[in-house]
């Protein structure tokens, strides 16, 4: 009895350096596979990952739930407010660029949409692909949830604030969007570039200020691409000397390497 | 000090019904009583005569889907500027004093209406009531948009709506199923086969649902994409085959045992008067346990209401209305799960959620105690 | 068991259609379970080894194994069993030994039901809202084990219930007979007799547990922590939460797919164990008991 009881302190009296990450669901690949590879060559600190959208990350910063927010777009100015009167000084660091692809499914003909293209589809007044100059084939529309950082830079970038129509499916994770994507002829759907692979196909986007596009892969096209965008890290100034060692190898050769066999633009 | 250490194991009991419930009404009340928009200031031109905005007129006005006219405004185009886009137009470095001189060139645009802290609304600015009515909010409109700035739209009934439905599919499943399986466990099986079969039930009741959702996806929903022709096979239907087959053992089990516990006597009289084995399950047992067939449903339908996983892998999620087996809906459940670990603590997103959760323990309490007090020997779980 | 007629009772023909045709049904059920287990064997299969058990993920979630998420799901679960067992079993020993069996008795049989009827996630809203926020232990393993501890109090409750009850009351009446209170009869003579009764409801509620997701995700889960758990404070990954990332985040779902199969197949075979195991026993000592 007295063993396991000793035993039982023990292991809840050894803290051990632990950093947690906490945050978007478009940066969690990237800072899973950061973590991996820093501690594939170090045992120390350990390091938690963990999603939930970039809203829940940053409150979780706010509160001190989380060492560093992974967050898929810059703090709202509600949220700079808060940071701001919290007195405490946050530092913003891109880590990469994500590219967002409009994608559907290989065997639709169509290889370019406009940005009034995509705000028809997704507000729901063009619901067929032949008013696109398409197969006859209804619009299987797909979205991102609803609190996802991804979501809300789609919504604010090509929607500009317009909201989806109720018949889009909201699907809460990217891996069974692509599935339902690759799966289903008349779908259509926008997603990190990280998670595309050869059973969907990447459109070219284009808008008044951008010519069509691919989604850029490098940083030298990211200018003319309109869906791309920084993906952030936000932890407070003062806990910069713990981090150090982690931020030092995600800004590294290494790390960025990492970086682009995930699948963003370091 | 034995008895009372436990007498006191069984008041947490208590204890832990009350918390929830506490809980539950505590963060989801806010729901009903808070508005979204808490701390922001709607205001417009001076010039405009518009005083008040119900809250659908004014979402619209900042979708830009509604003019002025229709309100009684000027005849000038809106411009929407709120927190939430102002990086639009500033963009996301900007100071506190490129802000403020950004908003003040913006108030001499006559169309315009914002949506600001009282700190940064311009001067100029006249303020208009905007009407939140929560009740309305919540169970008069049927869109569900919860993060949507500054208004979001929290019309619960496409999920109430989405779960009755899955739940009325599963159970179309279920009951019948479940009966019949009762019946031939109770009259027909072998008898050294009994046990046997109620561990069969134990094994498919216990599956994980995260385990029986994730075959559905890869076997189920394809499937039924092509045997219906569908564009994609993520429908009630498919949550609704596999949450009633997860089901069944729970319905059969509970049957069964009434099936039983159907008195000697009338059993025996029936087959004294010559009546074959189907005649008096027919006529005599099964009109016996009515009662205990209607607990088993019940309980079978809160049991479908409150599962998550299956749902949230297979059934589409789209928060609409279904309008056939073969829409896609979204549940009380699989939203919850979806959502909560995204809102914020303390958000009107985290309240409407616990709002929900409010309806679903409710809703499952409800069904739990209507069943118990049918049948009050039954045991439920 | 129902009260059947002798062998050779009178039979229409449409009544053999009948038999044969729920007979049919009802072992359809069977087979329908043999094709989803069948089928996660056989896709999963591949992918179980000794590695897989024992190592890390590797390469995004694409290769390696499952061991920090399965470690992590038996610390939470045998916890929260821990719990639950304790508050348990002593609320079913008063339910069935010790209560007036008035009122409260019947107050709180009633909320048991009650209780078992609350679907798991609104458990998890309200660990979330009890444990994480309100008590401020965060995401851990102690607001997970908790959460899912309360979880599998009815379960645990009635199985104690029936578990005590069933013990011959003429022992017990011997034994008070003889002089001893109450507590002394539970504790020497009760409790020792129903303990192989109580281990059964504990293996069951255990493999109940380890299939949670819902109550998990938002009290103890997090997506990627490759080590074993250090501190009841800390987070920690969860094998049923690790199936539903790689179900629905791996970036190459392509890759993912076959350490989803083996996982589910980890999970589905843990509870499956469990499960029989306990059914098997809870019927042998039925049988027992009523000779």
């Amino acid at each position: 009895m007295r063993i396991w009881g000793t035993l039982l302190l023990l292991w809840g009296c050894a803290p051990r350096k632990l950093i947690t990450i906490k945050g978007s669901d478009t940066v969690l690949p990237v800072s899973q596979a950061l973590a991996e590879a820093y501690l594939a060559k170090r045992s120390e600190p350990l390091i938690s990952v963990t999603g939930g959208g970039s809203g829940v990350g940053i409150a979780a910063l706010l509160n001190g739930d989380t060492d560093i927010a992974m967050s898929s777009r810059p703090l709202k100015l509600a949220e700079r407010i808060r940071l701001t009167s919290a007195r405490r000084t946050f530092v913003e660091d891109t880590i990469a660029w994500d590219v967002l692809a409009v994608c559907v499914h290989p065997s639709n003909p169509i290889s370019h949409l406009s940005r009034e293209n995509l705000v028809a589809i997704y507000t729901g007044s063009v619901t067929n692909w032949k008013d696109l100059g398409g197969p006859d084939l209804p619009i299987v529309v797909y979205s991102r949830e609803s609190s996802s950082g991804t979501f809300e830079f789609f919504r604010e970038h090509v929607l500009q604030g317009k909201d989806f129509a109720p018949s889009v499916r909201f699907i809460p994770a990217t891996g069974t969007l692509v599935q339902s994507i690759a799966q289903t002829p008349g779908a259509i759907g926008y997603l990190g570039i990280a998670y595309v692979n050869p059973t969907i196909k990447p459109l070219a986007i284009s808008d008044e200020a951008h010519p069509p596009a691919l989604p850029a892969r490098d940083r030298a096209s990211l200018e003319s691409y309109l869906l791309a965008r920084p993906l952030f890290y936000y932890y407070e100034e003062k806990a910069q000397a713990q981090l150090a060692a982690f931020l030092e190898f995600i800004h590294s050769p290494e790390g960025k390497a990492v970086i682009a066999k995930v699948g963003y633009v370091p | 000090m034995t008895i009372g250490a436990f007498r006191a194991s069984a008041l947490t009991i208590i204890l832990m019904l009350a918390g929830i419930t506490l809980f539950l009404f505590r963060e989801g009340i806010p729901a009903l009583t808070r508005e979204p928009f808490e701390g922001l200031v709607f205001a417009v031109h001076p010039q405009n005569p518009v005083q008040k905005l119900s809250a659908e007129d004014c979402r619209a006005l900042f979708q830009k889907n509604l003019e002025w006219p229709a309100v009684g405004g000027p005849s000038v185009p809106v411009l929407p500027i709120h927190l939430y886009n102002l990086e639009r137009y500033v963009g996301s470095q900007a100071t506190p004093e490129k802000i403020r001189v950004f908003l003040d060139s913006m108030a001499q645009v006559p169309g315009i209406i914002v949506a600001l802290p009282r700190q940064w609304l311009p001067k100029s600015l006249r303020p208009i009531t905007v009407k939140w009515s929560a009740w309305e909010a919540l169970l008069a409109r049927v869109r569900w948009s919860p993060t949507y700035e500054p208004l979001p739209e929290v019309g619960i009934w496409p999920l109430l709506l989405g779960s009755l439905w899955v739940t009325f599919l599963g159970l179309l499943i279920t009951i019948p199923l479940g009966v019949v399986m009762a019946i031939y466990t109770a009259e027909f099986l072998p008898r050294s086969l009994y046990y046997p079969m109620k561990v069969l039930w134990e094994v498919v009741a216990g599956l994980p649902s995260v385990v029986v959702g994730f075959w559905g996806l890869v076997v189920l929903v394809p499937w039924l994409q092509k045997a219906f022709h569908l564009t994609t096979g993520e429908t009630a239907l498919a949550a609704a085959i596999l949450l009633g087959w997860m089901t069944i053992p729970l319905m059969a089990s509970l049957t069964e045992e009434s099936l039983s516990n159907v008195p000697r006597l009338l059993v025996e009289a029936s087959y004294g008067l010559g009546a074959t084995t189907w005649q008096t399950i027919l006529r005599v047992k099964l009109p016996a346990i009515r009662a205990s067939l209607l607990t088993a449903s019940l309980l079978s339908a809160g049991r479908i209401l409150g599962e998550t996983m299956i749902v949230l892998i297979v059934s589409g999620n789209a928060p609409v209305i279904p309008t056939s087996p073969l829409s896609p809906v979204r549940t009380l459940p699989a939203t919850l799960a979806a959502e909560l670990g995204e809102a914020p603590v303390g958000s009107y997103h985290y309240h409407t959620l616990f709002f929900l959760g409010l309806i679903l323990f409710l809703l499952t309490l409800i069904l739990n105690i209507l069943a118990y007090v049918i049948a009050p020997s039954e045991k439920a779980a | 068991m129902s009260l059947r007629l002798p062998k050779k009772p009178r039979r229409r023909w449409g009544e053999t259609l009948l038999t044969l045709l729920i007979a049919a049904i009802s072992w359809s059920m069977l087979i329908a379970l043999l094709g989803v287990i069948g089928f996660l064997v056989y896709r999963g299969g591949k992918v179980i080894s000794w590695e897989f058990i024992t190592t890390s993920m590797r390469e995004g979630m694409q290769a390696g194994g499952i061991a920090p998420p399965l470690v992590g799901s038996l610390w939470v679960a045998t916890l929260a069993l821990l719990i639950g067992a304790l508050l348990g079993t002593a609320t079913g020993a008063y339910l069935s030994e010790f209560s007036a069996k008035g009122r409260l008795h019947r107050l709180i049989e009633l909320l048991v039901t009650t209780l078992a009827g609350i679907p798991s996630v609104v458990y998890g809203l309200f660990g979330l809202a009890l444990f994480v926020v309100a008590i401020g232990l965060g995401a851990s393993i102690l607001a997970g084990a908790l959460t899912l501890s309360l979880l599998s109090l009815p379960i645990l409750i009635r199985n104690a219930q029936e578990a005590f009850s069933g013990v011959s009351q003429e022992l017990k009446l011997a034994s008070l007979g003889m002089g001893a209170s109450p507590a002394q009869t539970f504790w020497r003579i009760t409790i020792r007799i129903a303990f192989a009764r109580l281990i059964t409801g504990y293996v069951l509620a255990m493999g109940r547990l380890l299939g949670e997701t819902a109550p998990i995700l938002f009290t103890v889960a997090a997506y990627y922590l490759p080590a074993y758990p250090h501190s009841p404070l800390e987070p920690t990954m969860m094998l049923p939460y690790h199936l539903y990332a790689l179900i629905t985040s791996g970036t190459n779902v392509a890759r993912t797919y076959p350490m989803a199969f083996g996982a589910a197949l980890v999970l589905v075979s843990l509870t499956l164990l469990l499960t029989i195991v306990a059914a098997i026993l809870r019927f042998r000592l039925k049988k027992h008991l009523h000779v």
